[in-house]
C-alpha cells in the first residue's frame, strides 16, 4: 500500500506538508478556516498554473525561466486590449496567442541556436518584462469591464473560478502525461533526447509543444492576475519563476529530465502556497521571502540530488551537469 | 571584434555630437568599470562550464555589509572592506562548494543565490540607503591620476594581470582544460572539483572588489545595486568568445565585448531613449551574443 501511493506522490513531503499544516492550525487559531483556506488558495493558485506547464518543460528536459516575464507582458497585454474596446473574448484570445508566440520563439531559438534553455529563457525573461515597462511606461493598466473580473474573482460552485481552472488544468495533465501516447514521450525525451531521436521521436517538434503550452499557461495566470488586482502592473510575478520551478522540484522532479508527475508537482505546489501563508500569518518581513525561496530552491535540489545519489549509487558525471550537458 | 568595436563606436561619435568630449567618455570608462571586474570573474567560470547569475545580488550584500559597518563606526575602513570582499568571497564559495559537492547545475545553484543574497541585502537595510560614509572610503572610488579615476586604472591593471596569469600560471589555465573536458582533466589528475570550486569563489570575489568601487564612487550601499549585471557580463563575455559549454573564453575578448554593450548603452542615453527600453536591450542582446558565437563556432 505503502509502496503503491509512493509511486504517485512525494511520502517524506506529504508529511512535512501535513506536520506543517497541522502546526499551522494549532498555533494560529484562524489559519484552519474557510477564509484563510481560500487566501492560501488564491495566493499561489498563478504559479500553481504555470507549474503544470514547468513539469512537461522539466520532465522533457528543458526549464523556463520566462514564465513570470511572460505572466505580467500577458496581464498588460489584456489590460491594453481591453481599454481599447476589444471585448473580452477576443483581447483574451489574442493575449493567449501572443503568449503562445513567445513560447514558440523560446523552443525555436533553443532548436536553432542548440544554445541551453536557460540561456535563451534568460534572454527573454529580461527582454519580455523590458517589453512590458516600454508598453506602459511604468504605470498600471486599468479601467476592465465588470465582466472581466470573473477569472479572478468569480465563483463556481462556491469555489473560486482559478482554483477551479487549476484542478481541471491538473486533472487534464496528468491524463495526458500518463495516457497520452504522444505526451508520455516527455519521459523518454527528457532522459535521453539523443535516443529518443534514434527511436524516431521528433525532439525538436516536442520542444515547441511543450514551451508553447508553459507561455499559454502563463498567459493565463497572468490575466487572472489582471482580473484579481483589477489592474496590470509592471511588478507582477517578479521572481516567479523561482517559486514554480522550486514548486516543480519540491514535488520532486530532476532537472536532469525524465523524472516527475503532476501529483508530485500539485504537491509541491500545495506545499508552498502553504509556507508563503504561514510566512504572513508568523508576521515575518516581506524581505526574508525572497531569502525563503532561494534557500528553498538550493535546498530542494540538493535534497533531491542526495537521495538519488543514495538510491542509485551512481553520481553524474561532469558532462551531464555542467552546462556542456545534453540540449 | 575590435574592428566592430570601433566601429560602432565611429557610429555613435557621427550620429551625437556629444559622445567625443571629455566628460562622455569619462563616464563610459566608469560606467564599465563594474561591469569589467565582473565579467573577468564571468569569464574564467565560463571557461570552466559553470556560469554564475549571483553576481549582481553578490554587489549588493558585500558592498552594503562594508558601508553598514562603515556607516555605524565600528571598525577602519580596510577592515570593512576586507570584510566585505570576505563576504563576497564567501557567497562564491557557497556556490562553487554547492555545485561540486551534490553535482547540482551551476545556473540553479546561483539562481538561488541570487534570490538568497538579494534579500539578504534589503533584510540588512529594510530598503534603505546607507550612507553617511567617512570621506576615506569615499577616495576609492573617487580618486584621480591625471584626470584617470581610480577605478578605472585598477580594472585596466587587473584585466592585464588576469589576462597574463590565465595565459601562464599553471593553476588558472588548467581551467581550459577541466572545462573542455573534466572527465578527461581528471584522469590527467587535476583536481577537477577543487578548480570549478576556486573559480566561482574567485567570480565571487570579483563581484565584491566591484561593489567597493561601485559603492565609494556613489557613496553609499543600495540593495538594489547590480541589478541584471550578470546579463550585461554573461554577454559582453559570450561576446569577446567565450562559450556556455566550457573551454573558451579570453580576458582580451571579454574587455571588447564590455567596450561595446557600454558604446551601445551610452549610445542610448545620449539619443534620449527611455530607460525601459535598456531592460530590453540588455535580453536582446543576451540572445544575439549567443546566436553569433554559435554561428562562429559552426564556421569553425
Amino acid at each position: 500500500m505503502i509502496r503503491k501511493l509512493s509511486e504517485h506522490t512525494n511520502l517524506g513531503l506529504l508529511a512535512v506538508t501535513v506536520l506543517l499544516f497541522l502546526v499551522m492550525s494549532i498555533v494560529y487559531s484562524h489559519f484552519f478556516t474557510l477564509y484563510n483556506l481560500e487566501v492560501i488558495a488564491m495566493g499561489f493558485v498563478q504559479e500553481a498554473i504555470m507549474a503544470l506547464g514547468m513539469t512537461m518543460v522539466i520532465i522533457s528536459g528543458g526549464i523556463d525561466l520566462s514564465v513570470g516575464s511572460i505572466l505580467v507582458f500577458s496581464s498588460i497585454l489584456v489590460g491594453l486590449f481591453l481599454k481599447a474596446k476589444w471585448g473580452i473574448a477576443v483581447s483574451i484570445i489574442l493575449t493567449l496567442g501572443i503568449s503562445g508566440l513567445i513560447g514558440f520563439a523560446n523552443a525555436a531559438m533553443i532548436n536553432r541556436l542548440r544554445a541551453h534553455p536557460f540561456i535563451v529563457t534568460l534572454g527573454t525573461m529580461t527582454a519580455i518584462r523590458g517589453f512590458a515597462l516600454v508598453l506602459t511606461g511604468g504605470h498600471p493598466v486599468t479601467g476592465f469591464p465588470k465582466g472581466f473580473f470573473y477569472f479572478g474573482q468569480g465563483y463556481l460552485f462556491d469555489i473560486p473560478f482559478p482554483v477551479v481552472l487549476f484542478v481541471f488544468l491538473a486533472v487534464v495533465f496528468h491524463i495526458l502525461l500518463r495516457r497520452n501516447q504522444y505526451f508520455s514521450q516527455a519521459y523518454f525525451i527528457g532522459s535521453n533526447p539523443n535516443a529518443a531521436r534514434l527511436c524516431g521521436m521528433n525532439v525538436e517538434r516536442f520542444r515547441w509543444v511543450t514551451y508553447v503550452i508553459s507561455a499559454i499557461l502563463a498567459g493565463i495566470a497572468g490575466i487572472i492576475t489582471a482580473s484579481q488586482y483589477i489592474s496590470a502592473n509592471s511588478s507582477f510575478g517578479l521572481d516567479a519563476e523561482l517559486r514554480v520551478i522550486t514548486a516543480v522540484i519540491i514535488g520532486g522532479a530532476s532537472l536532469s529530465g525524465g523524472v516527475g508527475t503532476i501529483g508530485r508537482t500539485v504537491l509541491g505546489v500545495i506545499f508552498l502556497a502553504i509556507v508563503a501563508n504561514a510566512l504572513v500569518q508568523a508576521g515575518v518581513p516581506t524581505y526574508w521571502e525572497k531569502i525563503a525561496y532561494g534557500a528553498m530552491l538550493v535546498l530542494s535540489v540538493m535534497l533531491e540530488r542526495y537521495f538519488r545519489y543514495k538510491r542509485t549509487g551512481v553520481e553524474d558525471v561532469w558532462k551531464d551537469f555542467m552546462l556542456g550537458g545534453k540540449v | 571584434m575590435l574592428l566592430l568595436t570601433l566601429f560602432v563606436g565611429a557610429i555613435i561619435s557621427i550620429l551625437t555630437p556629444n559622445f567625443l568630449t571629455g566628460s562622455n567618455l569619462k563616464s563610459v570608462a566608469m560606467g564599465m568599470t563594474y561591469d569589467l571586474i565582473v565579467a573577468l570573474g564571468m569569464t574564467y567560470v565560463l571557461i570552466l562550464g559553470g556560469l554564475d547569475l549571483s553576481v549582481g545580488s553578490n554587489i549588493a550584500l558585500s558592498g552594503i555589509v562594508t558601508t553598514l559597518l562603515l556607516q555605524k563606526g565600528w571598525v577602519g575602513v580596510p577592515l570593512a572592506i576586507s570584510i566585505g570582499l570576505g563576504v563576497s568571497f564567501i557567497t562564491g564559495a557557497i556556490n562553487g562548494a554547492v555545485i561540486v559537492r551534490y553535482r547540482i547545475n551551476p545556473f540553479i545553484v546561483t539562481l538561488g543565490m541570487m534570490s538568497l543574497a538579494r534579500g539578504a541585502a534589503m533584510v540588512l537595510t529594510s530598503g534603505y540607503f546607507v550612507t553617511s560614509l567617512p570621506q576615506s572610503f569615499l577616495i576609492i572610488g573617487r580618486g584621480e591620476i591625471m584626470g584617470i579615476p581610480f577605478p578605472v586604472i585598477a580594472s585596466v591593471l587587473i584585466s592585464i594581470v588576469l589576462d597574463f596569469l590565465l595565459k601562464n600560471w599553471i593553476s588558472l589555465n588548467r581551467a581550459f582544460l577541466v572545462g573542455a573536458n573534466p572527465d578527461y582533466a581528471e584522469l590527467l589528475g587535476i583536481n577537477v572539483k577543487r578548480t570549478i570550486f576556486l573559480g566561482f569563489a574567485l567570480c565571487g570575489l570579483f563581484s565584491g572588489i566591484s561593489a567597493m568601487f561601485m559603492c565609494s564612487r556613489l557613496a553609499m550601499g543600495y540593495a538594489q545595486f547590480g541589478l541584471e549585471i550578470e546579463l550585461r557580463a554573461l554577454g559582453a563575455a559570450v561576446i569577446g568568445g567565450a562559450t556556455f559549454s566550457g573551454g573558451r573564453g579570453s580576458i582580451w575578448g571579454t574587455f571588447l565585448g564590455v567596450l561595446l554593450l557600454a558604446l551601445i548603452n551610452n549610445g542610448f542615453v545620449l539619443m534620449d531613449a527611455s530607460i525601459y527600453w535598456q531592460k530590453v536591450v540588455n535580453g536582446t542582446i543576451l540572445i544575439v551574443a549567443i546566436a553569433t558565437a554559435v554561428r562562429h563556432a559552426k564556421r569553425k
